[in-house]
């Protein structure tokens, strides 16, 4: 395979040979090193082939042994060449088609993200655009460590990134923080307090640093104080001698209600599918289409699936070329009421989907008290889930006078 | 005499030695698969060819192979190779 294209490239004849000492020209090529391959007898005279530079050496061994040679066939890249040699569009079409191949190669067409769970493609895509780094960027305008460092600092999420530019793919590697409610501990210099951020009944209260200002089992008001960042220095008969301030830090459990409020309409439009699928092929060359002419869309209801396919050679030259197949499936619509069971496995639905969020915010669900109420239009759920969950947020410590000693100083004279 | 006697000695050498034949004595090796394909080595020239039979110059003797549609799908100097339907291979002296 290999050899036959070398052979191809360098060109070769088919000749025919014929005259009076056949096997002594054998003899003498393969003693200078030419190669001749596919021998054959026909005949009187011997047919072969040749390559076109060992041919050019065959003259003074054609007159050694009075053969002559006639060529039957030429084969190869350098006759294919002469033979086409006027079709000077044919060639600038060649050209033309290596220039265009490199100038796309030269673009990003297609950008692949990975990783992302909570972070859309769409979010990230469009942050993309917003830098100009987005669908047919040049590449060498994209400087990937710093790109990888901007996306970790415009979402807060992104803990790693990567991105890698293969042919004219991107692909964005990157890892997001699980979790993020996590609340971050200021560190500014400044006292703060952790004051409630909704109301709620303790549950549980471990301070590492400030003063508690709550216990256990007690009901605390949006922005009540938990823990005080602010130490008090007491002297020997209990009065504040000093303050000394801190960043508090503790771990507090709060009981906190969410109110639930979900109603959706007792009649929803059903569609029946009536079978009838058209389909319409187009291309898409950037933002041109070019939709095939003989199609009509006479349907009055119906739903439209669109699929693309980039056009790509291998696996990471993505060209900026779509296909795209948009298939019309026609439907009847028809008015449908739930039934009460469906409405209530519905509202079920709608429920525990709810709690997943939630549960995924590492909140706890203590208890769900909530009723489901079905008339003639409506179903409306309502009620209240108790939930434990991680309450306090930051807030600066108020900085008080440190009152003047007592008249007694016996004590702070040393 | 001296002829005679430094031949067995050059033999008894590469047979003592265990060194390969083809080297030293210049010996034709054939490779033939099948009935479809031979594989001549060490061979001097072609003495006469036709789709029925090929005679080859070795060395030490000559040889002929016999058969129908007898083709020569390369050679070189020192290596040829042969397809087509063989019936016999003869050592000539």
């Amino acid at each position: 395979m290999f050899l036959s294209i070398i052979k191809f490239f360098q060109g070769f004849v088919c000749v025919r040979l014929s005259g009076y000492a056949p096997e002594r020209f054998f003899n003498l090529c393969s003693n200078r090193n030419i190669l001749i391959w596919n021998l054959e007898r026909n005949g009187d005279a011997y047919e072969f082939c040749i390559s076109v530079r060992a041919f050019l050496e065959l003259r003074p061994i054609l007159r050694k042994t009075k053969t002559r040679l006639v060529i039957l066939r030429r084969f190869g890249f350098p006759f294919w060449m002469h033979r086409y040699r006027k079709r000077k569009i044919f060639f600038g079409g060649i050209l033309l088609f290596l220039g265009l191949l490199f100038l796309m190669s030269q673009f990003i067409w297609n950008i692949e993200i990975n990783g992302n769970s909570y972070i859309t493609d769409e979010t990230i895509l469009s942050y993309l655009e917003e830098r100009h780094l987005a669908f047919g960027t040049p590449k060498k305008e994209i400087d990937s460590s710093k790109l990888e460092e901007d996306l970790r600092i415009a979402f807060d999420d992104v803990i790693w990134t990567s991105v890698k530019i293969n042919g004219t793919k991107m692909t964005i590697d990157l890892q997001e923080n699980i979790k993020n409610s996590e609340r971050e501990r200021p560190n500014d210099g400044k006292a703060y307090d952790i004051v409630a951020d909704k109301d709620a009944v303790i549950d549980s209260i471990i301070t590492r640093q400030g003063t508690p200002k709550v216990a256990e089992k007690a009901t605390v008001k949006k922005g009540d104080i938990l823990v005080c960042g602010r130490l008090d220095i007491l002297g020997d008969g209990g009065e504040v001698m000093d303050y000394q301030y801190c960043v508090s830090d503790a771990d507090i459990m709060g009981i906190t209600t969410y109110p639930y409020e979900d109603s959706f309409s007792m009649t929803y439009e059903k569609k029946n599918p009536t079978g009838n699928i058209k389909k319409q092929y187009a291309a898409r060359l950037f933002q041109y289409y070019l939709p095939l002419p003989s199609f009509q869309n006479n349907y009055k209801y119906f739903d439209k699936y669109t699929s693309e396919y980039q056009i790509h050679i291998c696996s990471d030259f993505y060209l900026p070329l779509f296909f795209e197949v948009n298939r019309y499936e026609e439907y009847v619509p028809q008015q449908e009421k739930y039934k009460e069971n469906e409405a209530k496995e519905l509202a079920g639905i709608h429920l525990s989907t709810y709690l997943e969020k939630l549960r995924e915010k590492d909140i706890q669900i203590l208890e769900k008290n909530v009723m489901i109420d079905i008339d003639e239009k409506n179903c409306r759920a309502s009620g209240t889930i108790t939930v434990k969950e991680k309450i306090g947020s930051y807030a600066p410590t108020e900085v008080l006078e440190v009152p003047e000693p007592p008249a007694d100083e016996g004590i702070n004279t040393q | 005499m001296g002829k005679s006697s430094k031949r067995p000695l050059k033999k008894q050498f590469v047979e003592t030695l265990e060194l390969p034949r083809d080297l030293f004595f210049g010996s034709v090796i054939i490779t033939v698969t099948g009935r479809e394909e031979v594989i001549v080595e060490n061979y001097k020239g072609i003495l006469e060819y036709t789709r029925e039979s090929i005679r080859l110059q070795t060395k030490n003797c000559k040889l002929f192979l016999s058969g129908k549609n007898l083709k020569i799908v390369y050679y070189t100097n020192d290596e040829m190779k042969i397809t087509g339907f063989l019936e016999q291979i003869t050592y000539e002296p």
